[in-house]
């Protein structure tokens, strides 16, 4: 494999300006547990949403924002329901931020779009905070009520607002503090009807916030010397008994009694600013954030006289820049403290496991990388906020005949989008000659020609029928063959247009007028979901090698798959508006499956293309659910590429051969349409799609099979890219941290390591047996990285020798203040087997100090090989050689990182 | 010989050591004079008794005292100072009777007194303080600590040479401990090997001593806690001894343990009882803990720490691995045995510190349930754990847990040492980062003491929790008051750079030390800021100490270069740019000038990447070296060495090499004038001299006082290295490997003798005579056989020093006069070294040959070359300095004690100035009177005659100058300066009488080249 290591992107990052957990503890739950959240936003006004999946940390989404730096987040959960048949329905999640303005913005999650903004009269919201949930109490009749949120302002104004009725209103003014420093920086609620609020005057009042009267001033009295006259307290945080903990600019930790209002203790946490803090949920620790990175935790303990006092425990730089948010979830299986700052990166702490656990930084980057090419054409397409940025990839030619050394890359075009909104997708067509923009209310095509002796590519816009025009889109795709764009719109509908050459310039092509909207097969989703719609918005899209296949996911792991029917016809009418399928008569396939047919009632026409029309997969309803979303799914591209010399069952993928005179033919394709699937939970299958089963390969090859550096690296995949050539089948599959090859053309698990399986194959049987193993694994993580070894951990040992009277040594295990590790026996022995594992891997292959591979025995092939040499990368995306002799060159592929300091270099 | 005023003079001593506790008034005192002697055995038999009643009545001693001698308990440092201001007189009237008293003593106890022998009259610390008035059962049971018995055989032999008992010597690694007497005076005992020091606070003096035994150094201190009168000594030979140290007494036998103790401790016994004492002693590869019951706990991890806590409920030692806790079971408090935990710790832990927590209520009864522990860690990262309350462990099975300590990160390298303050609201830490921290641990608020002179090794804090004792890393005690953090007393000892062994890049330092050539009891050397600790630790020696031999005390310290004490100086890789470094130092004649040359090169990380191979490294890094040679004049108003001149690179490369300043090999003074002469590794001789600025507009302001003097090379001599290689063009290539280059001067500074040692070439060494009037060179090779590692003259001989012999040249008639085998030849191999010092007052040279840490001191005389003096020892002897008054000579030592050989015969002890004008008067007529044995030689004589003569005539002239500046005025004695002598300190810390009166007679006379003292006795 090539790889064009390159660092040209100059793709922008911004700060981690506000976190937010959906919730902070399970606790307190009589309902169903909604799916846990958090949203990170950050400087440049995107939300981005994260799936913490015991400890995956899947990015979700990115709520695209307009360069307004993000203050704060707040998730609300409407009141349970309950349905007929007794049911609870949990309350959707909601989720609301502040930026720099008079406005709280709510954001519809499954369109990534602000929902709506209420503005009362008030000024700029510095900080805001939601209620807590209403539970409900023994004795009395109340009523559920949805949470408030409570809005602290630059002017000292503080106002509350309603949710109820998933509506977003302003309530009344709570009370209003004159004077010139009266900035309310924070702002929590101390329970339901007392809200604590930090000042620029160093002084924190509390209220009450159903009559709006001043409960108690507290101020942070004299500052330490050299400080200027009134601290900022920057955050103010209560903790389960109701005490409250504030952090102030001179890095001065305070706790209050949250009965008498009094200060308890100050300690002197930080040199400087402390920004944030969070507290756990048993109310024994804290921690806080400083503006130089640091962060420091404090614990309870029992002082010298049984007093109990706070203490700074520790601290640890975990962060280049400041520490500006933090937030916690503290339950029984997870318990971790997110934090992000000014160096982009989102650190993961574990929070009860301190010390015994490492801490794991997210990755900063997009996760659905925000990069495609044209691989015929040499393209490489990278796009944000409102700019494409095209670049052409010279060959690096290793022979020394060329007389002067080309660039070895060239920006061709830069294309400027005039839309409100940033870019959410675009797309390459393979041949390069096409380029599809998606925001979510637009989706833009433009057509790119090479000019004659200009580097730079001519870019043409094209008309797109107006219904898919104006849409948006989520995720949009060309096809193969650059004749369909697919593009999945923020509701979650798929939509398809043919694009073909204009019949009046040929040299010009032209997006048919006629837009076709797929349709999904109706699932119920679970009861339980508190994300509805947002779950079922797709999020990735993927056509077949031979461009007759559509696949789309959604986050909840439903896969739809449309098929393509009939030939391509020149001759045939460009569209044809055919009636309702059933009504035209079903061929040989036409076998509706009924559920997708009935569905599609009352949209009553097929729209035909050249003899083509799309139509839903009779086998779709047998694909299953994933467990979790796709993250990568691709078709095993067959055998033969387009630029094979034998084709021995596979299509090749062009029609020109094939000029069937037939109108509209229902024939389906041909071959099959292995897709390949690599979920969050990093499940491995590949489906037959047009079969609706798994394919022979993952029968054999189940999750399992997969080489344990791989299935252990802990970032998530992004992205795949196939290398195939007449004897192997390589899938080359990269996260933000990682770049790892799979040779999917033989068994994962006949070679390799015997030593693998057989452990594996003690647990039970099943498909997501590795995921079962592996979560269980991970339930004794809090979320964070791993286990520290206990050599290296710094601080309370695990096990204490005792001598007993006889001289010898026992060992004596101390148990954690939660009585946890009941099975830590089993999970030591299991972690000490995976270290030999990985320890005779190492000895094997030691001359690759830093790739771990196994051979396989009968091809002298490596089965896997994984590196982390690249980091972090930002996409990874195929070329091809475009001079004529071509075969079997080795796979060509543009690397794009972007290291933080680049980052940051640039963005200051 | 043995005189009788010797043991007078001890015994008059040993009196006043016996009398010095004593409240004293003039009357009080001379009535005990007049019944001294006669009621000695009374004495002993009533502080006996009193000793014994001491046990039920502390204030019983004191009344028996008051009957035996002392009529009245005057206020005591009113008494100190009187005391010491009588001592010299008192000194004086008691040389006559003790004199007629010893004559009458038996002989035995003569003998006994010459064993314990040289009594350095200098050092009052070295001062046996045997207890007269011990019972004859502990007489017995406890070894007369001056009576080395085996030196006492060895030197017979030469009566005429006195080796004092050594003084100055390094802090034991070992927390001092606060001890209080009855009047609340305040002290502190630290121990250094040799002895067990009491230290006041009051008078940063040390009070009273404690040798150890002979053969044995002291290992470790605890103090009862109950009788905190007694102080518990380990020595290393597994025994242990109480002493009494408020009457310097010995209270019972030596105990044998059950191996080397390590450390030791004593338990507060709430119920009442005695206390007991635990010990963790090392045996047969273990080291084992031993407490009242017996053994407790043994283990393979070496304990380096014990702490006993709260009625022996805990016991904590510390390992570099683990922490190892036992807790008493359950039951009968005295017998109840301990249960034991390790607790591993990730990082080596470095010090410990504990305190215990009120117990907790237990549920049932309200009886109180075990109290808790906290824990302070300090570790090689430099983070100290708090563990809040370690009781969690100790609970039955399943119960036990323990919360993640409090890390507080501060310290960059590791914590030396960790310690509550006495109401725990405090954790008191340091390190090498010389800053004293205060953590306030409610608030995590920390408080620093920053700049301090030297690297922080250990803290204690009294009990009383009003005064920590800081031991730093330049061997010295700051007592500081907490409530200001104020110095409160000082107790420096000489900070003589230790070698660490194995040190990687271990450069084998001969102390760059010389003697004050006015006041001879001075002593400066370079030395370290602190000591190096680790293997690692690279030791180089930025700063000046100033001595004084005489008293054992610190005098000063100052810095001769640039340092890092305080700041960090990292280099990129994070390896710390070391200070230069101070290898050769010496003063001019008259005492007003001091030379130094400091050294540089860059660490070896930092050139690395410029060299191929190791060599190339070295070449490197010696490309960028820095040389300074720095000439420092004394300023008597602040009483520092201030620096007039500096000469970048003195000297240049050897080979040609215009990169980098070349080393400079060799730094003398010239004996005649104010002058100093190098020689580098470009074979150049270099003759510095002053000069008066004559330029006025340049001269600096606020100095009115005389014009501006400035060094500069007065003259240059470049020395062809070897007599045939001269003219060889492969000189010019192959780079001089000579590794050293030895220089002497003349005593009448006409003549300076140059060798030049190259190793590795079989070359007969040649010795270049200079004549450094005129700067004519004549070599001569063939003085020695192998390279030549010393030259010293000595009247009209050469004394060369080489490898396995030393041969003494007359010069004046050329002709071998004496070769002097050192060891056999194989017993040198390797790494043996020869050090020559000559002391022209007596007009005798000393050798010294160590080898593998053993050294030999020879002396012999100058006429007979007859050894006179001839001593081995288990230390190796780093420097040997000549003092110039005529006194014989100085050792240091490695452990850094200093011993003086005195010659008390001073056969030609030379009384006048005029003895030092002779000689060069002598060796002229010599070399006329002499025939020339062949042609080659006439030259020689020729020019050496010259030179001499010349030189001479100006050297007189010049020491007669100075002579009539001293005499210009009458001496004006100044009443400060007889405080000077007599104010020191408490009586029982005086210096001997001797020094003391040759002190006043500095004063009121001339320069000390006479010894009346000595005088009176012969």
């Amino acid at each position: 494999m090539d790889v064009h290591r390159s660092r040209f992107v100059p793709y922008p990052a911004s700060a981690i300006s506000a976190l937010a957990f959906s919730r902070s503890s399970d606790s307190g739950y009589t309902g169903p547990l909604p799916a846990l959240k958090l949203a990170i936003g950050r400087a440049n006004g995107n939300i981005e949403i994260w799936d913490p999946q015991k400890g995956l940390w899947v990015q979700e989404a990115i709520l695209l924002g307009n360069n307004i730096s993000i203050d704060a987040l707040a998730w609300t959960q409407d009141p349970d329901e309950k349905d007929a048949e007794g049911h609870v329905l949990p309350g959707q999640q909601r989720l609301f931020s502040i930026a720099s303005s008079a406005a709280i913005t709510e954001w519809n999650l499954a369109t990534g779009q602000p929902k709506r903004r209420s503005t009362g009269n008030f000024s700029e919201v510095w900080c805001f905070a939601a209620q807590p949930r209403w539970k409900p109490q023994k004795n009395s009749e109340e009523e559920a009520r949805a949470q408030e949120l409570i809005a602290g302002c630059g002017d000292g104004t503080i106002v509350l607002l309603s949710t109820t009725d998933d509506d977003l209103q302003f309530k009344r003014f709570l009370a209003r503090v004159s004077g010139k420093k009266a900035r309310c920086m924070c702002i929590t609620y101390q329970n339901r009807d007392r809200v604590v609020a930090g000042f620029a005057d160093s002084m924190i009042r509390i209220y009450d916030t159903r009559n709006g009267s001043l409960l108690r001033t507290m101020s942070l009295g004299v500052s330490i010397p050299g400080a200027p006259k009134s601290a900022l307290v920057w955050q103010v945080k209560c903790l389960p008994n109701g005490d409250i903990v504030s952090g102030d600019s001179n890095g001065e930790v305070k706790f209050w009694d949250g009965r008498t209002y009094s200060l308890v203790q100050r300690i002197s946490g930080h040199e400087s600013d402390c920004l944030d803090l969070i507290v756990s949920s048993d109310g024994r620790t804290v921690m806080s954030g400083s503006i130089d990175g640091r962060m420091a935790i404090y614990r309870q303990s029992t002082g010298d006289q049984g007093r109990k006092s706070w203490a700074r425990s520790s601290h640890r730089r975990v962060h280049s820049g400041e520490v500006k948010a933090m937030a916690a979830f503290d339950s029984k299986g997870m318990s971790v403290v997110v934090s992000g700052g000014s160096d982009l990166t989102p650190m993961v702490q574990p929070l009860r496991e301190y010390g015994k656990e490492n801490l794991r930084a997210l990755p900063a980057l997009p996760q659905q990388p925000p990069v495609a090419s044209a691989p015929k054409a040499r393209l490489v397409a990278s796009w944000w906020e409102k700019s494409i940025y095209v670049w052409r990839i010279t060959k690096q030619s290793t022979v020394d005949s060329v007389p002067e050394p080309q660039r070895p890359r060239k920006l061709v075009a830069r294309i400027g989008l005039d839309t409100k909104d940033n870019i959410q997708s675009a797309s390459l067509a393979f041949d390069g000659r096409l380029l599809a923009a998606a925001t979510t209310t637009e989706v833009k095509v433009f057509q790119l020609r090479k000019r004659m002796e200009l580097d730079a590519l001519a870019v043409r816009k094209l008309a797109v029928p107006g219904d898919f025009a104006t849409l948006g889109a989520h995720v949009i795709e060309f096809s193969p063959d650059g004749e369909w764009l697919a593009g999945a719109t923020p509701e979650g509908e798929v939509h398809v247009v043919r694009i073909t050459h204009d019949t009046e310039n040929p040299k010009h092509l032209q997006v048919l007028s006629k837009a076709v909207e797929l349709e999904r097969q109706h699932r119920s989703v679970q009861p339980s979901s508190a994300f509805k719609a947002y779950e079922r918005t797709v999020n990735r899209l993927t056509f077949a090698p031979d461009s007759s296949v559509l696949v789309a996911a959604d986050r909840a792991g439903y896969l739809d798959s449309w098929i393509l029917e009939g030939h391509e016809d020149p001759t045939a009418p460009a569209i044809d508006i055919a009636k309702h399928e059933s009504k035209v008569g079903s061929s040989d396939a036409g076998s509706d499956s009924g559920s997708s047919s009935d569905s599609s009632d009352e949209d009553d026409s097929n729209i035909i293309f050249f003899g083509q029309h799309w139509t839903d997969n009779p086998a779709a309803h047998l694909l299953p659910k994933l467990d979790s979303q796709a993250l990568v799914m691709t078709f095993r591209p067959s055998r033969l590429r387009q630029n094979g010399q034998s084709m021995v069952n596979g299509n090749p993928g062009i029609h020109s051969t094939r000029n069937n005179p037939h109108a509209h033919s229902h024939e389906l394709p041909r071959g099959e349409h292995r897709l390949w699937v690599l979920t969050a939970k990093h499940e491995m299958f590949e489906f037959d799609v047009l079969a609706g089963r798994l394919s022979d390969w993952s029968r054999r090859n189940p999750t399992a099979t997969l080489p344990d550096d791989i299935s252990k690296i802990r970032d998530r995949v992004m992205g795949a890219v196939w290398d195939v050539e007449a004897q192997r089948q390589r899938l080359w599959l990269y996260g933000s941290s990682f770049v790892c090859m799979l040779n999917v053309g033989v068994d994962l698990a006949d070679s390799g390591h015997p030593q693998a399986l057989t452990k594996r194959r003690r647990k039970p049987k099943g498909d997501s047996e590795g995921y079962e193993s592996d979560r269980k694994r991970r339930k004794l993580e809090s979320g964070a990285g791993g286990k520290v070894a206990s050599a290296l951990r710094n601080g309370a040992p695990e096990i204490v020798k005792r001598h007993e009277e006889d001289g010898a040594l026992t060992d004596v295990k101390l148990n954690g203040q939660e009585k946890l590790t009941q099975d830590s026996d089993n999970d030591d022995d299991e972690d000490d087997e995976r270290m030999d594992l990985q320890l005779t891997r190492i000895r094997n292959g030691g001359n690759d100090s830093d790739a771990l591979s196994a051979v396989a025995k009968s091809t002298g092939e490596r089965q896997w090989w994984c590196t982390f040499k690249y980091r972090p990368i930002l996409g990874m995306v195929p070329l091809e050689d475009d001079s004529d002799a071509t075969d079997g060159g080795p796979l060509e592929v543009v690397l794009i990182e972007r290291p933080v300091w680049d980052v940051q270099n640039q963005s200051s | 010989m043995a005189t009788s005023n010797d043991v007078a003079r001890r015994t008059g001593s040993k009196r006043k050591h016996e009398s010095h506790e004593e409240p004293s008034a003039e009357t009080a005192k001379k009535a005990r004079r007049s019944n001294k002697h006669e009621s000695s055995p009374p004495q002993t038999t009533d502080a006996e008794r009193a000793y014994a009643k001491k046990r039920e009545r502390k204030q019983a001693r004191r009344r028996t005292k008051h009957t035996t001698s002392i009529p009245s308990k005057a206020d005591k440092t009113d008494h100190e100072e009187q005391a010491t201001k009588q001592q010299a007189s008192r000194e004086r009237g008691e040389v006559q009777p003790a004199s007629q008293r010893a004559a009458e003593k038996k002989a035995r106890r003569v003998a006994k007194r010459q064993g314990k022998g040289g009594v350095m009259p200098d050092a009052p610390s070295a001062q046996p303080v045997p207890a007269p008035v011990a019972s004859p059962v502990q007489r017995i049971a406890r070894t007369p600590p001056s009576a080395r018995s085996e030196e006492a055989e060895e030197r017979r032999p030469f009566p005429n040479w006195t080796l004092s008992t050594p003084s100055a010597g390094r802090f034991l690694d070992h927390d001092s401990i606060f001890v209080q007497d009855e009047s609340g005076d305040e002290y502190l005992l630290a121990a250094n090997e040799r002895e067990v020091q009491l230290l006041s606070l009051q008078s940063s003096l040390v009070v009273r001593t404690h040798p150890a035994p002979v053969g044995h150094s002291v290992a470790c201190l605890a103090v009862d806690e109950q009788h905190d009168n007694v102080v518990r000594v380990a020595y290393s030979d597994e025994t242990t001894s109480l002493w009494d140290w408020t009457i310097d007494e010995q209270v019972e036998g030596r105990l044998t343990a059950n191996g080397a103790v390590r450390a030791m401790a004593h338990a507060r016994m709430q119920s009442g009882e005695r206390s007991a004492l635990y010990y963790i002693a090392h045996s047969g590869g273990q080291d084992a803990i031993y407490g009242q019951q017996g053994l407790l706990h043994s283990t393979k991890e070496q304990l380096q720490a014990i702490l006993v806590l709260g009625d022996a409920e805990y016991i904590l030692a510390r390992s570099q691995a683990a922490l190892t806790i036992g807790v008493r079971k359950e039951g009968d408090r005295s017998k109840a045995g301990y249960t034991w935990f390790e607790l591993p710790l990730a990082v080596a832990s470095t010090c410990l510190d504990a305190r215990l927590l009120p117990a907790p209520l237990s549920g049932k009864k309200g009886a109180k349930g075990r109290p808790g522990l906290r824990l302070a860690i300090g570790n090689d990262n430099g983070e100290i754990h708090l563990f809040d309350n370690v009781s969690s462990l100790f609970p039955r099975e399943g119960q036990r847990s323990l919360p993640p300590p409090r890390i507080l990160h501060w310290h960059r390298d590791a914590v030396s040492s960790v310690k509550f303050s006495q109401d725990g609201n405090y954790l008191i830490s340091g390190g090498n980062e010389t800053v004293l921290v205060i953590w306030q641990l409610e608030t995590g608020k920390k408080q620093y003491l920053p700049h301090l002179t030297s690297a922080i090794e250990r803290i204690v804090v009294n009990s009383e929790g009003n005064r920590y004792a800081v031991h730093m890393g330049d061997n010295s005690i700051m007592v500081l008051n907490t409530s200001e953090l104020k110095p409160v007393a000082n107790f420096a000892g000489l900070q003589m750079l230790s070698h660490v062994e194995q040190s990687k890049e271990m450069v084998c330092h001969t102390p760059a030390a010389t003697l004050h050539p006015q006041d001879p009891s001075q002593l400066l050397l370079s030395v370290p800021a602190s000591q190096p600790k680790l293997a690692s630790d690279i030791g180089v020696r930025p700063f000046l100490q100033t001595f004084d031999i005489r008293n054992s005390r610190h005098i000063t310290r100052q810095a001769l270069t640039r340092n890092n004490v305080t700041d960090l100086n990292l280099g990129p890789g994070g390896i710390p740019v070391l200070p230069p470094d101070v290898d050769l130092l010496a003063i001019s004649v008259d005492g007003t000038w001091l030379a130094t040359v400091d050294e540089w090169m860059p660490p070896a990380s930092d050139v690395e990447h410029l060299a191929s191979t190791g060599a190339d490294l070295e070449l490197q890094r010696q490309n960028r070296r820095e040389v300074y040679l720095k000439f420092w004049s004394w300023d008597n108003d602040q009483a520092l060495w201030t620096l007039t001149t500096r000469m970048d690179s003195p000297h240049a490369r050897s080979n040609g090499d215009i990169m980098g300043p070349g080393k400079v090999f060799a730094l003398v003074s010239d004996p005649s004038t104010k002058g100093f002469a190098t020689i580098g590794e470009d074979s150049c001789i270099k003759l510095w001299r002053p000069r008066k600025r004559t330029s006025q507009s340049a001269a600096p302001k606020g100095k009115s006082d005389g014009p501006v003097v400035e060094w500069e090379c007065k003259r240059e001599v470049q020395l062809v290295s070897d007599n045939e290689r001269a003219d060889s063009p492969m000189n010019a290539v192959i780079p001089s490997s000579s590794t050293s280059r030895s220089l002497a001067y003349s005593a009448d500074g006409s003549m300076l003798a140059v060798a030049q040692a190259s190793s590795g070439t079989d070359d007969i060494p040649v010795v270049h005579f200079l004549h450094t009037f005129n700067g004519d060179v004549v070599s001569k090779p063939g003085l020695a056989a192998t390279e030549v590692t010393g030259l010293g003259c000595l009247d009209r001989y050469l004394i060369v020093v080489s490898h396995p012999a030393v041969y003494v040249w007359d010069l004046v008639t050329d002709t071998l006069k004496r070769k002097l085998k050192l060891r056999s030849p194989e017993e040198l191999v390797g790494t043996g070294t020869t050090l020559l010092a000559i002391n022209e007052g007596d007009s005798t040279f000393a050798l010294v040959t160590s080898q593998l840490g053993n050294s030999k001191v020879k002396v012999y005389d100058a006429h007979q070359f007859k050894s006179q003096y001839e001593q081995s020892f288990d230390t190796a002897v780093e420097c040997i300095l000549a003092d110039k008054g005529a006194r014989g000579y100085t050792l240091l030592f490695a452990d850094a004690t200093i011993r003086t050989l005195l010659s008390s015969a001073t056969p030609q002890a030379r009384l006048e100035s005029e003895a030092k004008t002779e000689l060069p008067v002598a060796a002229r007529q010599s070399l006329h009177a002499n025939d020339p044995a062949d042609g080659g030689r006439v030259e020689l004589d020729v020019n050496m005659a010259e030179a001499l003569g010349s030189a001479n005539a100006d050297g007189y002239q010049l020491r007669k100058s100075v002579v009539e500046d001293q005499e210009d005025d009458r001496p004006v004695v100044r009443p400060e300066q007889l405080a000077g002598i007599f104010d020191i300190g408490q009586s029982f810390a005086m210096p001997p009488v001797k020094d003391m009166f040759r002190a006043v007679v500095e004063l009121y006379g001339r320069k000390p080249y006479m010894q009346p003292e000595r005088e009176a006795s012969v």
